[in-house]
């Protein structure tokens, strides 16, 4: 797992995607940084801009993760270098773990970026610490999530750029119950889209929130998306 | 040191492997021999844990492979028809991973990486990027890849597609070197390539075994009776009339005339016996001279063919279901 997590990490480094990935996430967090301080200091209240940031973070964060994982078992097919993998001494779980924490690792090293906003925040107003740590905890539990499904679906091809798209899509479609709570009347209905919705639990965390309910359910997310990864990969040797 | 039983594997309804059986002994370098997609791959492939079979079983050194796979992988090297290379890796980097991956723990990983490149000739490009390689490096490293941690059984799939001439012998003797102290099997669809280095050969075709012998042996038994070319500067009528008197003579047939007056026949004798001398004396009663003589032995070439290309009726025939589509679309 190890080995694999290394190889996985050093690669978004010797290939573009590490580079794209940061150098996409650097433009959006330096234009909504800008947005969030000097629209902030504008209206007069500093401290308000950093759940504004935060929201911008989040999404952006959310919509890149199709570039992080999408090359992490499609590319290993197309170049047969799966073969390398599943006969090695190594158990397939310890693969998929090993693959989706080196994707995660380039996904934390973003959010812990914004360790930087919250210090400029500190020194020029007041930062409210226990929400800062709890929207970090935030967006890397949703992350995880995203990144399974991301990693999923990229077993599900050989191309890089179906991965690509089709977890942009799937991660599109995480949204739509935030969506459609919206317009819905019924509070019964309401709830229940709440129950199933990714994002919605998101905003628990940004009050400062630590629900273990809330923790629970995206950690079983990502377990259960890490698990099919494992059981479609397997499947593929009996076909 | 690998026993395979019964070993069936499906793709939907095309078989791929039909019922194969076969042990391997330890220290033994067995040829499998076949076709291109007689099945070699496949069986190869689940042999290292790759594909699963659909029915049957495989063991190495007493581990299943289905029951206990991480203790098979452990024993095996195995090099793909398609090199599992990162493309973008150096080959150190690629060697230390390879290492680090299959959990090795031998007492000094760099000198272990560094005998094993000095052995297959990559020191050289130690530094370089795998992608940047001519096909004979690349091929090299994937070979390499095998080699790390010292794995009791080899399983090489056409270890010397896309080399040059010189690299094959290379290649060649070097597993041959190998196969001293380890259990190799290698495919090949070249016979040659078998021949040279395989003491043993089990051929394939369309998925089923139709042979498991020693390379001798395949060739003696399969080849029938044997002939010779003889070219002999003489007139026709009487040189045949002469070697037809030959005791142990079966058939004498002219097939050429290289030179104005000279012939060359294809003389075919009875089996276990050697006519040559008596061709020579032959010639000598006649005076006429014997130009060349020399044996048309039924090489593994032909014990090849007459193996794998009778039966074109075995199953996912691809051949067969082609024209019978054709006739359809005739219709």
């Amino acid at each position: 797992m190890a080995a694999i997590f290394k190889r996985e990490f050093k690669n978004y480094f010797t290939s573009v995607i590490g580079y794209v990935f940061f150098t996409l996430f650097m433009i959006f967090y330096g234009v909504f940084f800008y947005v969030s301080i000097v629209g902030g200091e504008k209206s007069g209240v500093i401290s308000s801009g950093m759940s504004n940031f935060f929201g911008f973070i989040y999404f952006v964060l959310v919509l890149l993760i199709p570039v992080l994982t999408m090359r992490l078992f499609s590319e290993e097919r197309k170049q047969k270098t799966d073969q390398l993998l599943l006969t090695s001494p190594v158990g397939l779980g310890e693969i998929v773990i090993g693959k989706f924490l080196s994707a995660f690792a380039i996904y934390s090293i973003a959010v812990g970026t914004t360790a930087f906003f919250a210090v400029v925040i500190a020194a020029y107003g007041k930062l409210d610490f226990v929400q800062y740590i709890g929207m970090v905890i935030g967006i890397l539990l949703i992350g995880a999530a995203l990144i399974a499904i991301g990693e999923f679906i990229s077993a599900l091809t050989e191309s890089q750029v179906v991965a690509a798209f089709a977890t942009f899509g799937a991660i599109i479609l995480t949204f739509v119950p935030v969506f459609l709570s919206s317009i819905v009347s019924s509070s019964l209905l309401k709830t229940l889209l709440g129950l199933i919705s990714l994002h919605s639990r998101y905003t628990d965390f940004t009050s400062g929130i630590f629900d273990l309910g809330n923790i629970l359910f995206y950690l079983s997310f990502t377990a259960v998306f890490l698990f099919l990864t494992v059981r479609v990969t397997e499947r593929r040797r009996w076909s | 040191m690998i026993t395979v039983t019964n070993l069936t594997k499906k793709y939907g309804k095309k078989v791929a492997v039909d019922n194969v059986s076969f042990t391997v002994n330890e220290g033994e370098i067995v040829g499998f021999l076949g076709p291109n997609g007689a099945g070699k791959t496949t069986t190869m492939n689940i042999l290292t844990g790759y594909l699963s079979m659909t029915s049957g079983t495989a063991s190495v050194d007493g581990f299943d492979i289905l029951e206990s796979p991480n203790e098979v992988k452990k024993l095996i090297g195995y090099l793909p028809e398609h090199p599992p290379l990162y493309a973008d890796m150096t080959v150190d980097a690629y060697l230390k991973f390879v290492y680090n991956l299959k959990k090795c723990k031998l007492p000094d990983r760099n000198a272990h990486i560094s005998e094993i490149c000095d052995v297959v000739k990559i020191s050289d490009v130690r530094g370089r990027i795998i992608g940047h390689l001519s096909k004979g490096y690349q091929q090299r490293v994937g070979l390499a890849q095998a080699l790390i941690g010292n794995p009791p059984v080899l399983i090489l799939d056409e270890p010397t597609v896309g080399l040059d001439p010189r690299q094959i012998i290379e290649i060649r003797d070097l597993i041959k070197d190998l196969g001293r102290q380890r259990t190799v099997i290698l495919s090949s669809h070249i016979l040659p390539e078998v021949q040279a280095i395989c003491g043993r050969i089990i051929v394939i075709n369309h998925g089923r075994l139709v042979a498991d012998d020693s390379a001798e042996n395949l060739t003696r038994n399969a080849g029938g009776k044997p002939s010779y070319s003889v070219t002999i500067d003489g007139t026709e009528g009487t040189v045949i009339a002469a070697l037809r008197g030959i005791a142990g003579v079966v058939s004498v047939k002219r097939v050429n005339e290289p030179e104005k007056g000279t012939f060359e026949y294809i003389v075919e004798a009875e089996k276990d016996t050697d006519i040559r001398k008596a061709i020579f004396s032959a010639c000598v009663a006649l005076n006429a001279p014997l130009i060349d003589i020399h044996p048309l032995s039924s090489s593994l070439e032909d014990v090849f063919i007459s193996l794998t290309g009778g039966s074109r009726r075995a199953p996912g025939g691809k051949a067969k279901r082609s024209v019978k589509k054709r006739e359809e679309a005739g219709r």
